[in-house]
């Protein structure tokens, strides 16, 4: 065969041979685990990836809770020494909400400061 | 000359015609392997392997140029192909999903590997097959030297396009399912790969 393409024509479709083939196969059988990995439904995954949503949104809810009362805290700690001793919880909440603050008070914040201060 | 030649072209049409029923009937067989398989029926993928390992080893022997990391890689694609037999779409051919993981896997193999370079002796190899009357199976160590002589200028997709097309005898569009390459791409790489290896046989006094 002088030519080139007569060279590679021939080598087409021809497959080596494996020597020990019986043994590479044996090999390969030993190395298997015992099932194959099975793929799971789709509406599971769905359900899968709605709850991981869902928990990282409350993740970030929490986070953004103790953010906001934390700086309630610091800029209303004048506030609660305001508060006269005695004062109902209902009454401490309504006076929060009169003034309009533009820090949220939560109703824990509240409750926690006039239990300190009595 | 011309009976010659009349017995070779009725030689490969019928070649041709033995691969096409040959694969007819595997599609078949394997689909029911493959079904058993994905139930985890560890004996229907032996058959499998049994009926499929040449063909895996034929094409990493032919990337890699190396017999014991063409083993390894045999053998990862295996485990591949178990881990997800689930996940294959019934709808494709299995035999392209098989060309599409070990072609995947001699990609890796070559990425970290420095560049092949043909010895002076693969020369001598490639003359005396090119030289024989007729075609003779070529023994895994003149494979080995075939290839190291043809891909020693190559990038490795262009190694692996011209693998599967030239020497594995795969379609435009079965080369493009196995390597996720575009048509655009499969052909460049192709002409590509042809014309370095053309060349690098000119030199060598072939025409």
């Amino acid at each position: 065969m002088n030519k080139i393409d007569d060279i590679l024509n021939s080598l087409q479709g021809q497959q080596p041979a494996i020597d020990d083939s019986k043994a590479l196969t044996d090999s390969i059988m030993v190395n298997l685990p015992e099932r194959p990995m099975e793929r799971p439904s789709r509406v599971w995954m769905a359900v899968r990836a709605i709850s991981a949503l869902a928990a990282a949104w409350l993740v970030g809810l929490f986070i953004y809770q103790q953010i906001t009362d934390e700086r309630a805290l610091q800029g209303s700690t004048s506030y609660a020494a305001e508060l006269p001793q005695g004062t109902a919880l209902k009454d401490a909440y309504l006076r929060s909400m009169q003034r309009g603050r533009q820090q949220t008070l939560s109703y824990t914040f509240v409750k926690k400061h006039i239990n300190e201060n009595h | 000359m011309t009976f010659i030649h009349f017995s070779r072209i009725t030689n490969e049409s019928k070649s041709i015609n033995n691969r096409t029923s040959i694969k007819k009937t595997m599609t078949q067989t394997d689909n029911i392997l493959i079904s058993r398989c994905q139930t985890g029926d560890k004996d229907a993928f032996r058959q499998l392997v049994e009926r499929c390992q040449r063909m895996v080893f034929s094409v990493a022997l032919k990337m890699l140029a190396d017999e014991d990391e063409a083993k390894d890689v045999m053998q990862e694609t295996f485990l591949r192909v178990w881990l997800n037999i689930s996940k294959y779409d019934s709808r494709r051919s299995f035999t392209t999903w098989l060309y599409a993981i070990v072609s995947r896997l001699c990609l890796d193999h070559l990425k970290g590997r420095a560049r092949i370079i043909a010895l002076p002796e693969d020369e001598a190899v490639l003359r005396h097959y090119a030289s024989a009357d007729g075609q003779h199976d070529l023994e895994n160590r003149e494979w080995v030297a075939i290839v190291r002589l043809l891909a020693e200028k190559l990038s490795p997709k262009q190694r692996l396009v011209f693998t599967l097309s030239q020497l594995e005898g795969l379609s435009s569009q079965e080369v493009e399912e196995a390597t996720g390459f575009t048509a655009k791409q499969v052909k460049s790489n192709l002409y590509a790969a042809r014309q370095t290896i053309r060349e690098r046989l000119m030199k060598m006094g072939y025409e």
